[in-house]
């Protein structure tokens, strides 16, 4: 029997401009800051679907028609997007695009597509993944804060931040392997 | 408003539902009667992934870490819970995943039905279900059983008395002791008897399932079966046995496909047929055999060396004295290595051994026929000395496999034992290249192997086997075969020493011990085999129509084997089916040859199935309402023959050859033995069949059989008159399709070939055109012309006047040309008919073409006459062929092509007729079929007919009697007109030109 192909997009919204309100905060805190809560699936759509109407035109725009919004978690910055298996390239390609938070005075932003699986629950697997490992980043930081005079451990736990940013870079690309290997 | 009984619930003015009476206080809220939409909100909400907004990361607007942890923290847990949600939402009830083939999923809401692997989940679910369970309490209903209970309970209290006391001594002792810990008694095991000469008693089953083989033998894999197959009722077992009658999945066509397509094996477990060992000195064995079978001089001459050797078994089929009278059919396998005689004064040599050694010999036959077999060999091992035979039924059982993948599965499954070059059995090697892409029915050959296998569940899950020939080399090993089927093995088989079948059996590894092996071994690897493994022997060789393997292995072993052949993956991707009797019979039966027993009514198993059959026929026709069942009285033959021929719901032998019934033999036979029992007070050693044939093998080929029969029709002896002397069904013989030869060129030779009067030829029918075939239907051969009517014919009038109308009208009454109207309906004579009309067309062209050149002189004469006298002018136009002034006026051409055209529409001579005539006279069945012909015309039955799937078209099995077909022959020559026959379904007026051809 045939059944129809999906891809499952996971993205992270990462605000890379935003400003340290207070200099306890650690920097992956402020990179990875909630999202508005009036960002809603809605108007997520919306603008996607427009981004792709402005850079691909009508075919671009009808490539992404039955996309969908499985996960939207405006604490954490994170969503999960449904797509058919053809387009998922195209929509990957929009949402790089995208440079701000489609809503009214929208702060700027960047949509890190982390994750590019055939199941959600893959999806949901990296989600927690990286979930935790931000939450061990984190607690490592509020530790530092405590032991400012632990220089060992401010050392360690600035290596520990620059991690992150090395595995979602390492993934990024595992992903799009996957992502070819589907495909053929 | 209205007054509302007191207490009611309901609120509101509008009422949906009608109004209660006031007792429904109590009314309990009934689920919804919607289940979809509760489905959807189901799985809606298993997909749903909760989130947090914005402000749960922040702390009064602002970023914080703790909120930004716990946000995380929040979204990790609602991830976990959405998989598990949406894991759960598609799991199944415990009885949804017992496979579809298992039977007991029918009554699996129960959680004592389920496997047991089940078993835990399927409580819990009907624990939170609340499903009423009910526990069946036990009700002593006997003084028995009340008995058994009481001492049980006073067993018990003994065994706490004795525990008690044991453990008082050990403490005084100063010892611990363990109480639950069973005290170890070790027995052997008693060996199963195997007597020389006597019949042996089936293997002790199990104590816990005893009582259900009280009055059968269940198989080694009945249990397997049981779960899968429709089985044997449990009261009616088939030849002492439990035997699998089909899968209870649909299988008809999957068994076609999994034969005759690539990719399949179906596997059967076999091991009800019977073994019989018979053992002795060379030249008493071999007698014996050649005695009992159809192995005659020219054969074993030629193929007997082979035979002996044990390089191919041998094929044929065991009879009484006189070949003729048939018996089963029986493989015969040697042992290659005999063993070695016991001399004391000095070592044999190896040219003696052969000569004077002795001989093994296994006898694989069918159960139907085994007391009968038994018997006769019985009989003949008597009468020589240094011979016996033994009852190997529950030593030996046996496997087949078929399919185009069958040897793959075999290959994979058994894995050679000894495998050094030093201690290897000699058959080995070549099983060892066997070409695994060759099904049974591309091997050439006979081959016969006998080895010694692994346990198969050592070697379990069987890896994929690649061949290794290259292609080009297949014929090379073809010719190898070949050549190694007519060498000698060098080894003995291992299957005939009951040593090495007792070994095998005895020191089995355990289901637990296998697993634990396993489990030990690491993964990816088979467990290493250690000294306490032993050989398991087998034997494996080719068996024809249908072509398949046949595994014989020791009986107890077949299980193991059973349960990794079924599991074993085959390099289509298809898996190892597995048939009933059904299914064998519907092989058997696309291959147009005949299942032994069913297809042989002249052997006496043969004969005891078709009693069997009509009972089970005639039970269900009554059991049907007279409006649906076919009235056998009434069935319309045409020109007013009423009344089906013999019974309609058996192969009516006794009514073709005018013998007393066979049900009623019996029942004489039955008298008799009681008559016999009672004075005389001694119960024959060998029963009545065993001496009977003897006498009847006095019955010469030709004449005085016949003279008997016919005496015996035109005045059927007294009932007093002792059985033996009078011809019974029993006294049938089948003749070979050998002899059918023979009698067709004598016959060209003008030479008389003695037929027996109560003798029949197995045929297999296919039809002309269209047409169909059942069990009963009716053979005729092409009415006879009436002018030459046989005197035989006269005689057919049966002695027990069973058809009831059948005999009111003679065959005169039928149209003379009824044998040239059958004969037109065939292919070449219809072929022959376009041929005349094609003939006929030009003909007819040919005489239009001169008669329009005479009408074209004849229209210029009138045409002369016309301007010669213009009165008749107004006649003229009205026909169609005479030209008006207008017309004159138009060119020749269109007027020419004008007049042509209506005269070919109009004929205005008679011209020849386009087809001849059909005879006003000529009356035909509904349907423009001819009429069947009459009584004196039935030659045969059909003993099974179906739509073939093999051919695409239907066929069938069936028998005739040789002297009418022979009597056929002799009036009218053709063999093209002979082996046309009739054939009609029972209870139908309506027959189908068919033809037949020996078997």
């Amino acid at each position: 029997m045939v059944r129809v192909k999906e891809r499952y997009l996971l993205i992270n919204i990462q605000y890379p401009e935003a400003k340290k309100p207070n200099p306890t905060i650690p920097d992956v805190v402020v990179w990875h800051q909630p999202t508005t809560s009036s960002l809603s699936p809605d108007k997520l759509l919306r603008a996607i679907k427009q981004t792709a109407q402005k850079y691909f035109g009508k075919h671009g725009q009808s490539c992404l028609e039955t996309i969908s919004v499985k996960y939207l978690s405006n604490a954490t910055s994170t969503f999960i997007l449904r797509v058919g298996r053809p387009h998922f390239r195209l929509l990957w390609s929009t949402l790089t695009l995208m440079d701000v938070i489609p809503v009214k005075n929208g702060s700027p932003c960047v949509f890190n597509v982390v994750r590019v699986c055939g199941t959600i629950k893959k999806a949901e697997q990296e989600a927690i993944r990286r979930a935790r490992s931000l939450v061990l980043i984190a607690s490592d930081h509020s530790r530092a804060a405590t032991q400012s005079d632990d220089t060992l451990g401010n050392i360690f736990g600035g290596g520990r931040e620059e991690d992150v940013e090395m595995v979602d870079f390492v993934d990024f690309v595992d992903s799009d392997d996957d992502g070819e290997s589907e495909d053929n | 408003m209205d007054p509302q009984p007191t207490g009611a619930v309901r609120k509101g003015t509008k009422r949906k539902d009608p109004p209660t009476s006031s007792a429904d206080n109590k009314r309990i809220a009934l689920p919804s009667s919607k289940p979809r939409p509760q489905k959807r909100a189901r799985f809606a909400d298993a997909r749903k992934i909760e989130a947090q907004p914005e402000d749960a990361a922040l702390k009064d607007g602002e970023l914080d870490l703790q909120s930004f942890m716990n946000a995380r923290a929040f979204e990790i847990e609602a991830l976990e819970s959405s998989m598990q949600k949406s894991t759960a939402s598609k799991s199944r009830r415990a009885f949804q995943s017992v496979p579809r083939e298992m039977r007991r999923r029918t009554a699996s809401h129960n959680a004592k039905r389920v496997p047991k692997r089940l078993r835990g989940k399927a409580q819990r679910e009907m624990a939170s279900d609340n499903t009423p369970t009910v526990t069946q309490k036990r009700k002593i209903r006997s003084t028995r059983s009340r008995l058994r209970a009481e001492t049980s309970k006073k067993l018990d209290l003994l065994i706490k008395r004795k525990k008690m006391q044991m453990k008082k001594e050990a403490e005084e002792k100063g010892e611990k002791m363990d109480l639950d810990k069973p005290v170890p008694i070790t027995t052997r095991k008693p060996r199963p008897k195997i007597r020389r000469n006597e019949l042996n008693d089936p293997p002790a089953p199990k104590s816990k399932f005893k009582k259900r083989q009280m009055n059968k033998t269940w198989l080694p894999t009945h249990i397997w079966h049981a779960k899968r197959a429709t089985m044997t009722e449990p009261m009616k077992p088939k030849w002492g046995f439990a035997i699998p009658l089909t899968p209870t999945q649909k299988s008809y066509r999957p068994t076609h496909k999994a034969i005759h397509q690539s990719g399949g094996v179906i596997a059967w477990d076999m091991s009800y047929m019977s073994t019989i060992g018979l053992y002795g000195h060379k030249t008493a064995v071999e007698a014996t055999l050649r005695e009992a079978s159809q192995l005659d001089e020219t054969e074993w001459k030629s193929k007997g060396e082979l035979y002996s050797k044990g390089c191919q078994p041998a094929f044929t089929w065991l009879c009484y004295k006189d070949k003729t009278r048939e018996i089963c059919p029986v493989t015969v396998i040697f042992n290659p290595k005999p063993p070695p005689p016991r001399r004391k004064n000095r070592r044999p040599k190896v040219e003696e051994l052969r000569e004077y050694g002795k001989r093994e010999v296994l006898l694989r036959i069918h159960p139907s026929a085994f007391k009968e077999a038994w018997d006769w060999l019985r009989r003949l091992t008597k009468m020589r000395s240094g011979v016996y035979i033994e009852d190997l039924r529950y030593e030996i059982g046996s496997i087949e496999v078929m399919g185009s993948n069958a040897t793959e599965a075999l290959r994979a499954t058994l894995q050679p034992y000894w495998t050094l070059k030093r201690d290897r059995e000699s058959d080995v090697d070549v099983y060892k290249d066997i070409d695994i892409a060759l099904g049974p029915e591309n091997h050439p050959g006979y081959p016969l192997f006998g080895f010694s296998i692994i346990d198969p569940r050592l070697r379990f899950p069987q890896k994929k086997i690649v061949n290794k020939l290259e292609p080009h080399r297949i014929q090379e090993r073809n010719l190898a075969m070949i050549r190694w089927t007519k060498t000698a093995p060098e080894t003995s088989y291992l299957l005939f020493n009951r040593g090495g079948r007792l070994n095998a059996v005895e020191h089995l590894p355990s289901q637990k011990s296998v697993n634990k092996r396993h489990g030990a071994s690491r993964p990816g690897k088979f467990p290493e085999l250690n000294s306490h493994d032993p050989p398991i022997p087998i034997i494996l060789h080719i068996q024809r129509s249908p072509s398949r393997w046949v595994l014989m292995a020791p009986f107890r072993l077949v299980e193991p084997i059973w349960h990794c052949l079924t599991k074993c993956p085959l390099s289509t991707g298809g898996d190892v089916r597995f048939g009933g009797l059904q299914e064998q019979q519907q092989t058997t039966f696309e291959q147009c040859v005949g299942w032994f027993p069913a297809d042989f009514p002249t052997t006496k198993a043969g004969q005891e199935l078709e009693v069997e059959e009509r009972e089970r026929q005639t039970k269900s026709w009554e059991r049907k309402s007279k409006s649906k069942r076919t009235e056998w009285k009434s069935v319309d033959l045409g020109r007013g023959r009423k009344g089906e021929l013999g019974r309609g719901l058996a192969c009516d032998w006794e009514f073709l050859f005018g013998l007393p019934r066979l049900e009623d033999m019996q029942i004489e036979r039955e008298k008799n033995k009681e008559k016999e029992a009672a004075p005389t007070n001694i119960a024959p050693a060998v029963p009545m069949d065993g001496a009977g044939p003897d006498k009847d093998t006095d019955i010469p080929m030709g004449g005085v059989g016949e003279q008997k029969t016919t005496t015996s029709q035109v005045a059927p002896p007294p009932p007093s008159q002792p059985q033996d002397s009078r011809p019974s069904l029993k006294n049938v013989v089948r003749l070979s399709k050998a002899q059918w030869e023979t009698l067709f060129l004598n016959f060209r030779r003008n030479i008389d070939t003695p037929v027996p009067d109560l003798a029949l030829f197995s045929v297999k029918i296919t039809f002309m055109g269209s047409g169909k075939a059942s069990r009963n239907a009716r053979i005729y051969r092409l009415p006879q012309k009436p002018a030459v009517e046989p005197p035989a014919t006269k005689t057919q009038v049966p002695a027990t006047a069973t058809g009831s109308g059948g005999g009111s009208v003679t065959g005169s009454s039928l149209p003379a040309d009824l044998r040239e109207q059958w004969l037109s309906h065939t292919p070449a004579a219809k072929r022959a008919a376009e041929k005349a009309q094609d003939a006929l067309l030009e003909e007819q062209q040919r005489q239009l073409l001169q008669q329009r050149k005479k009408q074209k002189q004849r229209n210029r004469h009138d045409h002369k006459k016309d301007i010669l006298s213009k009165s008749s002018e107004s006649t003229r136009t009205s026909t169609m062929l005479g030209p008006t002034p207008e017309q004159q006026q138009q060119s020749d051409l269109e007027a020419r092509q004008r007049r042509v055209a209506s005269s070919l529409f109009q004929p205005s001579q008679p011209l020849t007729p386009l087809v001849p005539p059909e005879p006003k006279d000529r009356e035909t069945m509904s349907g423009g079929h001819p009429f069947v012909p009459g009584k004196e015309d039935l030659i045969g039955f059909i003993t099974s007919g179906n739509f073939n799937l093999r051919l695409g078209k239907p066929s069938a099995v069936g028998h005739i009697s040789a002297r009418k077909v022979k009597e056929d022959l002799v009036k009218h020559g053709k063999l093209g007109e002979v082996a046309t026959c009739i054939v009609r379904d029972a209870g139908e007026g309506v027959g189908w030109l068919a033809r037949w051809e020996v078997i």
